[in-house]
């Protein structure tokens, strides 16, 4: 490839002017979905890397519609009697316009970083998901500028690049691609959510998906060199290329399992702590949310504070972990989004009432109508007042409602009113009486051993 | 006024030709079989239905968009026939082929008012791509209408899945029954059309890239 070509295919191609739009695609798709107020260098990093979701189509549309342009700008029989073998100065074309959205990823998520930085309270960015956002950009460039040489129409480009978006977007979920191979999708990796701060990116699966697309990569423009003849170079290659999707696919074993082996994996850390009722811990990466998670929890604690058998600490406690230790309040998650202080505030209240599960998790078991009963008064005296349902249907996606299909829906509807005004009543009790009745009765009310007549 | 002679048939034919329309038709009849046939296989998987809802749309609508290229440039302008209606026939008949067929796969996907949606959303990209086709030219044309598809999926992967919306301006992804968004695909479908139907997509002769 010639320096003196690249310069100008750089300079002169469509890349410059699709920078903008590059960069902002990169800026959203990075940005909007990260919470505000701190950073968890797993979460950026993912995020960064799941930019590339967009900007891979679209720099296989740039490379596409750049691939026709000496056809069609009828440069082709000019071009054929330059000295130099024609596919150096496609390389030079192709790596000309993908620069530009390699790039606008890179300034998109050391921007991103730069930002992260200031409000980082623990760890440091995992590398490989940022490395396959960039090598999945690179692919989708050489793919798009595969298709434009061999197919060069002019509806190549959208066709391409809308296509490859749906590869991607659908590659993980897709029953017919053999799991090892969905192993090897980008997004697979970078959107898995099972990844959590206690255990970092286990099992890092960016080095065989970072084989595999520079193996795609190569093969592709590979492929094109053969167009212009059978030559050495471009069968050496194509067989590195190859060799090395097929290396991708060895090193990606399906025996290793998202699932995270165990306690001896975590990461070490020494959790912060805050709250007042009780002591709230949070992984040290978590620090920035711990103050308004711990206002919740001391809000939905403090009126059973002091009773026996009330959970004396609440902590991030991995499921891996098997349940968490008596006497700990389990926080599923840290208030880093305004809609999580609700779900947090039910999963708080049911644990408090004897009922972590629901009817939506798995364990142990959905709430009793009195645990209801106490935990919707928990949560609307902690100031998280739901709206509260009418009939059943409406309140179908709440938590807090027993389980109990055997039930016609009118007996629900039935059931629902009773606990609402069962919650009317004990809300409408002094302060005195609520606490004189939790401390008589909170431990049968956690062993599930009260009937919705046995409330004030 | 012009009067339909003899050889307006001939004239409509080599119209069409000229425009590509036949592949554009057969782009058409492929999209929507892509799209059928993934939702039937994978429609339970909410992520390859809300990213359907929007891309099959926005594949048929810049086949539609690219289809405004003529190859003549400036020298048509000295047609003595205005071009308009013969414009407004292809794009306009040409959209609603990928209306109407896109409409077809859409019957029993698994979210409500599927039929409208791709509909709707096949218009406003549609509008999209005839916008840029009047600034950039016909064979630029998806340029836009890609860039906002990816960007209306970056903000908002699960579109009209979400329980909430998506905000500002990613009306793609705006349930069937809101009439702003109703609003916007029309506006830009109608400008899109009367201005490439009137003035013609621009010319592409001084394009460098």
């Amino acid at each position: 490839m010639n320096a003196r070509l690249l310069r100008i295919e750089t300079r002169r191609g469509v890349g410059v002017a699709a920078f903008p739009v590059l960069i902002g695609l990169a800026w959203w798709s990075t940005h909007d979905r990260l919470p505000r107020g701190g950073t968890v260098w797993l979460d950026l990093s993912l995020n960064i890397g799941s930019s590339m979701l967009f900007l891979a189509p679209a720099a296989a549309a740039l490379t596409a519609w750049m691939a026709g342009r000496d056809r069609r700008r009828r440069m082709d029989d000019l071009l054929a009697t330059t000295p130099l073998p024609p596919i150096r100065r496609e390389l030079a074309t192709w790596a000309g316009t993908s620069l530009w959205p390699a790039l606008a990823y890179l300034a998109a998520g050391s921007y991103v970083m730069v930002m992260a930085m200031r409000e980082a309270t623990w760890g440091g960015p995992p590398l490989s998901p940022i490395l396959v956002g960039l090598l999945t950009v690179v692919m989708g460039a050489a793919v798009g500028f595969t298709a434009g040489t061999l197919v060069p129409s002019r509806f190549t480009a959208p066709l391409v690049a809308i296509a490859l978006f749906f590869s991607l977007g659908w590659m993980p979920n897709a029953e017919v691609v053999p799991w090892r191979l969905r192993l090897l999708s980008p997004l697979h990796f970078l959107d898995f959510e099972g990844y959590t701060v206690l255990f970092g990116l286990k099992p890092d699966r960016g080095g065989p998906i970072a084989v595999w697309l520079v193996g795609i990569t190569i093969s592709a423009l590979a492929i094109v060199a053969f167009r212009h003849g059978l030559s050495g170079r471009a069968g050496a290659a194509l067989t590195i290329g190859v060799g090395l999707i097929v290396a991708g696919l060895a090193l990606t074993s399906p025996d290793r399992t998202m699932d995270h082996a165990a306690a001896a994996d975590v990461v070490p850390y020494a959790p912060v702590c805050g709250g007042t009722a009780i002591p709230v811990c949070v992984h040290p990466a978590y620090e920035a949310w711990l103050p308004r998670t711990a206002r919740l929890v001391d809000s939905l604690v403090s009126p059973l504070a002091g009773i026996p058998g009330v959970p004396e600490r609440a902590t991030q406690y991995a499921s891996q972990f098997g349940p968490p230790p008596v006497g700990t309040l389990n926080l599923q998650w840290v208030i880093d989004d305004d809609r999580l202080e609700y779900w947090l505030s039910q999963s708080i209240a049911l644990e408090l009432v004897g009922a972590a599960g629901s009817r939506h998790g798995s364990s142990p078991a959905p709430p009793q109508p009195s645990q209801s009963v106490v935990a919707i008064w928990l949560i609307r005296q902690a100031g998280q007042d739901p709206a509260l349902p009418e009939t059943f249907v409406e309140a179908v996606e709440w938590d807090l409602l027993p389980f109990t299909p055997e039930l016609t829906l009118d007996q629900r509807n039935t059931e629902l009113r009773d606990i609402m005004d069962a919650v009317n009543r004990f809300a409408a009790l002094d302060v005195a009486s609520q606490r004189a009745w939790l401390e008589a009765h909170y431990s049968d009310l956690v062993a599930g051993r009260l009937h919705l007549k046995d409330l004030p | 006024m012009t009067r339909f002679t003899l050889g307006t048939p001939r004239l409509i034919w080599l119209y069409l030709r000229a425009r590509l329309a036949g592949s554009t038709m057969a782009g058409l009849v492929l999209v929507t079989a892509a799209g059928w046939a993934s939702v039937r296989r994978y429609g339970d998987d909410p992520t390859v239905l809300s990213i359907a809802l929007t891309l099959f749309p926005l594949a048929a609508a810049c086949l539609v968009g690219v289809s405004s290229h003529g190859p003549f440039g400036e020298a048509e302008r000295t047609a003595s026939r205005h071009l308009a209606r013969y414009r407004l026939g292809h794009l306009g008949g040409l959209a609603l082929l990928g209306a109407g067929l896109l409409a077809g796969a859409a019957d029993g996907w698994l979210v409500a008012d599927a039929r409208w949606l791709v509909v709707r959303n096949l218009t406003g990209f549609t509008g999209l791509a005839l916008l840029t086709a009047f600034v950039l030219g016909g064979r630029l044309s998806w340029v836009v209408p890609v860039a906002f598809g990816l960007a209306t999926l970056a903000i908002a992967p699960r579109g009209v899945l979400d329980a909430a919306p998506p905000t500002r301006w990613a009306w793609p992804g705006w349930p069937g029954a809101d009439g702003r968004a109703t609003l916007i695909a029309l506006t830009l479908s109608t400008a899109g059309l009367l201005l490439v139907a009137i003035r013609g997509a621009h010319s592409e002769a001084e394009t460098t890239v």
